[in-house]
């Protein structure tokens, strides 16, 4: 090992000038490329798409519409639509939204829609027509036929608020558009509904109201982008708290450009992969430059220190780099690993993160492990030296930390310490218990609850009696099933089972409304509201129904039941798939198959299981990781046990944090635990790495401790403090997800450091305690 | 053996197929819910004792003083159309399949009676005389009656509302055809939506303005002469002894003897069921509409919900009210 190190020093800074020059050509390379690098939201990305659920949902998408749905709802500021500015408003967006690219045409619904028709019973039969009349003029005459046409239509709190203040217009999103074959740019289409909807159309007198999975990605992208300012005030922080560590301007320089690099080969790589940065995942080029800058500084302390001592900047910059590269090179490949094995993960966005994560940490071992050094060569040691100048105050102040800290290997102390983490773990285990899994809250939980997306969503929940909380069961029976009594009655019988489980508001099947066209037909007795036993009855009954009603397809071999819940909350989802799943056993034949799922709670429901079963897994492959490198570079299972503890119980403290911030268990929050790991795992591997050399020689704990103290402490200490307080500012972020981010990371940046230097140590005492003396 | 398995998978294919036909006539029982109350409910009672109330699903349940409604077990999954009692305890249901159930416990569980969902006809109205004897009308005039207290029905075909071209036809293919006979006459009847028994006098309405009485507890029937050509779905009999007819879009009548008058309804709401007070008339319609008719004036309010109210009964000074969607109750000033 030492032979190949002492080679690989003996290439590189016999080369210094090819490397510097490799590196300044991929930086421009990939900083190129980087420019291109585009924000990109997706549905499909969001969703596990092998989750059985998703089979089912992806198979009838095209028929029945997926999941992906966007709602506008038109208000008049007086409370009253029936008037005619109001209708040429509404007319308007109905229009406007059938062009817009990406709208599955055939499903846009409104009172506008030719689908929209009401059917009344008279003495001779029926009597119905399109709710707004061909001949509709907006006089007071003609509103008053459209409103009872309403009221016979039955569309009330679904196309019509339910007190008539507003009118909905819906439409279904196509990932792929049919003619042009090309893949929906959602935050473009979310743009388009406000620059050719919202804007243009609303007035003094009608206000317009969007939600849906588009709008939700648009405006969480808008917000993202102000993430930048976050970043740059965060890096200018970080800037001047190196600057005060080691008083040099140049070597200050040195870390925040390496870190800075590695971000842009980062992005670099990721657009010259064909990747685009999702909204959500927008923090992580910060992690990336956070963990550069944590072993930046680790590199440019050693440097220092070395100089200090008298040598050369380039004998200091060999001597760190050869000192460095094995633990540095450890702690960010099992972060590398540790990201990697987010794959395992089948949703699209989290093995996005995946790969974002891991490339950004991988580069860093080439930019602040490799280029940094060789940078910090070709410095005069005079610019280097004040680092480790015994004589300046901040020496002082870290030399009386450093006694403070070296008393955690006193075994009462470290009894003390050990007790309390032990209570905190507890405390966090039982905490962590209650982690939710979903989303906890109305509306889009990424977003603020003032924010326009969330109002949006809490108007109309308000004012209609349906939500957008829909849930589908795919009934798949033989062609012209439909007109087969028992499985009608099948559906019927299932469905009446549904309407009866808490949180679900209504149902409707092809069942029930054959059902009540049955009643019509029998001049609207609702005695007759049953299914005709004959088939010839049920062909009557069920043929008025069209296709797009959604609740059949064209053979009616396939029959969806749609079920309106009153939220989407984790356990009110869980608690109806899990009496779907026995209804489905006892009413299902061989013939008639009830599947679950689609609309967005089937997709919640397949994401909420994938997440919830993905956690185990990726707790297992994370740590897996970071305990076989461990074990592999220490080669000591001690070692090994004093990382990987404090690391542990300090992930599960973060996860008791997220339940007190309520923050549910979702796509977008499932790898920040993983992340968290990785943040983490750099502090305790610097520090136990200086030591295991002088306890493998049999020193004391207190002392090789006091050693790599001296040696990498004011640096884990220093990169700690400085990137909690940089993430700290996110608190004042427009986007709800950042907030917490900021808060879950300050957190873990803070604590990690803390697990690292009080509670690694203490638990040295525990192993090494044969060494205590 | 060779032999033996092919007798055997005979056996069990031949087993299966009985196991099958009887399984499409064998009646399921209504499902335990949740929520039986949020349903369709066709007809409520008081039966002294307590409320019952009936319709989809088989769903029945019922409700004593301030009790909670409790579901009842009942042996159907059929939409229940009509309920009766006569005395606390003794009472009877019918329903879609032509289906008939009897209590004996004051509605808390139920047995079948008749179950005949090949004749894909719907009971639509049950009532007694007394313990013993009893009707059940439904779709395409369909007659039953009972002597027994509803443990055996007999069929009966009500010749009266034949059309007067088709009687000797009918007679003649009695005699010849008896199969083309039951076949001819199967579907020539207009629905019977509605039977009243009072004191004296027995009224049948239904389909294609059918209204008819008769005098001798339902031996002979007398058709009113034709005054509305829509369908009758309720009759009720005043306390001054005029009887009040509704039906379809809101038209009602009140008459006496072959006197009828059309009253002025001032909405078109269906009419399903006509409650009889003191000295107001309600009847409940479609759309959650009330109409109340007091010295033969109308007037009408109407649910907030716009649930369409199947039927009701007085209980004090409110009336309980079956409706599309669940039982609701609502004061009535006198």
């Amino acid at each position: 090992m030492q032979a190949f190190l002492n080679q690989l020093v003996y290439v590189i800074f016999r080369h210094r000038i090819t490397v510097v020059t490799f590196f300044i050509l991929t930086t421009l390379f990939l900083g190129y490329k980087a420019t291109q690098i585009q924000l990109d939201a997706s549905f499909n990305k969001n969703i596990p798409l092998n989750h059985d659920y998703m089979k089912v949902y992806l198979e009838h998408e095209k028929q029945f519409g997926g999941a992906n749905s966007i709602l506008i709802s038109v208000c008049d500021r007086d409370g009253d639509i029936f008037n005619e500015p109001f209708f040429t408003q509404l007319k308007a967006v109905h229009d406007q939204l059938y062009f817009i690219p990406g709208v599955n045409r055939p499903l846009v619904n409104s009172i506008f829609a030719p689908s929209a028709r009401f059917v009344e019973v008279v003495e001779d039969g029926f009597a119905g027509g399109p709710i707004i009349p061909a001949n509709f003029q907006p006089t007071e005459k003609g509103l008053s036929v459209v409103k009872q046409n309403i009221e016979k239509a039955k569309v009330v709190g679904r196309m019509v608020a339910s007190d008539y203040s507003c009118a909905m217009v819906t439409a279904q999103l196509m990932e792929i558009d049919p003619q042009t074959q090309e893949k929906l740019d959602t935050l473009a289409f979310a743009q388009k509904l406000e620059s050719e909807i919202r804007a243009p159309l609303r007035t003094d007198k009608v206000s317009i109201h969007i939600i849906g999975f588009a709008k939700m990605a648009g405006d969480i992208a808008d917000g993202a982008k102000g993430v930048v300012l976050f970043f740059a005030l965060a890096i200018a922080f970080t800037f001047i708290m190196v600057w005060m560590f080691c008083k040099s301007f140049k070597l200050t320089l040195l870390p925040i450009a390496c870190s800075f690099i590695a971000v842009i080969w980062q992005m670099g790589l990721l657009s010259t992969l064909g990747f685009g940065v999702d909204p959500m995942s927008i923090l992580v080029p910060f992690l990336v430059f956070a963990i550069g800058v944590s072993h930046g500084v680790q590199m440019i302390n050693a440097i220092g220190k070395k100089v200090a001592e008298g040598v050369s900047s380039k004998v200091a910059a060999e001597a760190s780099f050869k000192a460095l590269l094995i633990p540095g090179g450890i702690a960010l490949l099992s972060d590398t690993v540790g990201f990697l094995t987010l794959l395992a993960i089948d949703i699209g966005i989290i093995r996005e993160l995946a790969i974002t994560a891991s490339l950004g940490v991988a580069v860093i071992i080439f930019t602040n492990l490799v280029l940094l050094p060789v940078m910090a060569s070709f410095f005069e040691s005079a610019n280097i030296k004040r680092i480790g100048d015994g004589k300046s105050t901040s020496h002082d102040v870290f030399e009386s930390i450093r006694e403070t800290l070296v008393k955690t290997t006193d075994k009462k102390v470290a009894r003390v310490i050990l007790l309390i983490s032990a209570l905190l773990f507890a405390f966090g285990y039982w905490q962590s218990d209650k982690m939710r899994i979903g989303d906890l809250h109305a509306g889009a939980p990424a977003l603020h609850e003032d924010a326009r997306y969330n109002q949006d969503t809490f108007l109309i929940s308000d004012r209609y009696a349906i939500s957008s909380d829909i849930l589908k069961v795919i009934v798949e029976a033989f062609p012209a099933a439909c007109t087969d009594h028992d499985t009608m009655a099948r559906i019927s019988r299932f469905q009446w089972r549904i309407e009866n489980l808490p949180s679900v508001q209504s149902a409707v099947s092809l069942s029930s409304v054959a059902q009540a066209v049955n009643a019509g037909y029998n001049e609207g007795n609702l005695k007759w509201q049953a299914l005709p036993r004959n088939s010839a009855s049920l062909v009557q009954a069920t043929s008025r129904v069209e296709t797009s009603s959604g609740l059949l397809n064209g053979d009616c071999s396939v029959m969806p039941i749609i079920i309106f819940m009153e939220d989407h909350k984790a356990e009110s989802i869980d608690h109806v798939i899990t009496q779907i799943k026995a209804f489905a056993q006892e009413e299902g034949t061989d013939d008639v198959a009830f599947r679950l799922a689609s609309g967005p709670i089937g997709v919640m429901a397949a994401t909420n299981e994938s997440v919830s079963q993905a956690q185990v897994p990726m707790m297992i492959y994370v740590y897996g990781a970071v305990i076989l490198l461990c074990l592999v570079s220490f080669r000591s299972v001690r070692a090994t046990i004093a990382v990987v503890l404090p690391l542990y119980i300090v992930s599960t403290l973060a996860q008791a944090l997220m339940v007190q911030l309520e923050i549910g268990l979702t796509v977008s929050t499932l790898p920040v635990i993983a992340l968290g790991v990785g943040i983490g795992v750099d502090y305790g591997i610097y520090i136990l790495s200086s030591m295991m050399g002088q306890l493998k020689q049999g020193m004391p704990l207190s002392a090789a401790y006091r050693n790599a103290l001296a040696e990498r402490g004011s640096a884990v200490l220093f990169t700690g403090i400085t990137l909690a307080i940089g993430v700290s500012t996110w608190i004042f972020s427009a986007l709800k997800f950042q907030v917490d981010m900021g808060i879950l990371l300050t957190f873990m940046f803070l604590v990690n450091m803390l697990g690292a230097v009080l509670l690694l140590p203490a638990i040295g005492t525990l192993l090494w305690s044969d060494q205590k003396k | 053996m060779i032999k033996k398995v092919v007798a055997a998978s005979i056996l069990t294919m031949a087993h299966l197929a009985v196991a099958e036909s009887s399984d499409q006539i064998a009646p399921q029982s209504a499902l335990m819910v949740a929520h039986p109350e949020q349903t369709l409910f066709t007809d409520i009672t008081d039966t002294g004792k307590a409320l019952v109330a009936v319709g989809k699903h088989g769903t029945i349940i019922y409700k004593k003083a301030e009790q909670k409604w409790t579901q009842a077990s009942v042996p159907v999954q059929s939409l229940l159309t009509a309920v009766t009692f006569k005395g606390n305890d003794i009472g009877w249901a019918c329903g879609h399949d032509a289906s008939i159930l009897k209590t004996t416990d004051g509605g808390k569980t139920w047995t079948v009676k008749q179950y005949l969902p090949q004749l894909e006809k719907p009971c639509l109205d049950i009532e007694f005389v007394n313990q013993q004897h009893g009707f059940a009308v439904g779709a395409y005039g369909m007659f039953f009656e009972t002597f027994d207290g509803g443990e055996s029905w007999n069929k009966r075909f009500i010749s009266e509302f034949v059309h007067p071209d088709d009687v000797e036809y009918l007679n003649d293919l009695k005699e010849q055809d008896p199969a083309g006979y039951e076949q001819e006459t199967a579907f020539i009847l207009p629905h019977f939506n509605r039977l009243l028994i009072t004191d004296d006098n027995m009224y049948l309405a239904g389909e294609m303005g059918l209204v008819a009485q008769s005098e001798d507890l339902g031996k002979t029937w007398q058709k009113f002469d034709s005054f509305y050509r829509g369908s009758f779905f309720s009759i009720n009999e005043t306390k001054d002894n005029h009887f009040v007819v509704a039906g379809l879009r809101g038209n009602a009548f009140i008459g006496s003897g072959q006197q009828v008058q059309q009253l002025k309804t001032d909405k078109t709401a269906t009419v399903n069921n006509i409650i009889v007070d003191d000295s107001t008339t309600y009847m409940l319609a479609n759309s959650g509409v009330i109409f109340s008719i007091k010295n033969g004036e109308v007037t009408s309010k109407q649910l907030k919900n716009g649930h369409s109210i199947l039927s009701g009964v007085l209980k004090n000074k409110s009336l309980v009210l079956a409706t599309e969607q669940g039982i609701a109750e609502i004061e009535v000033g006198n």
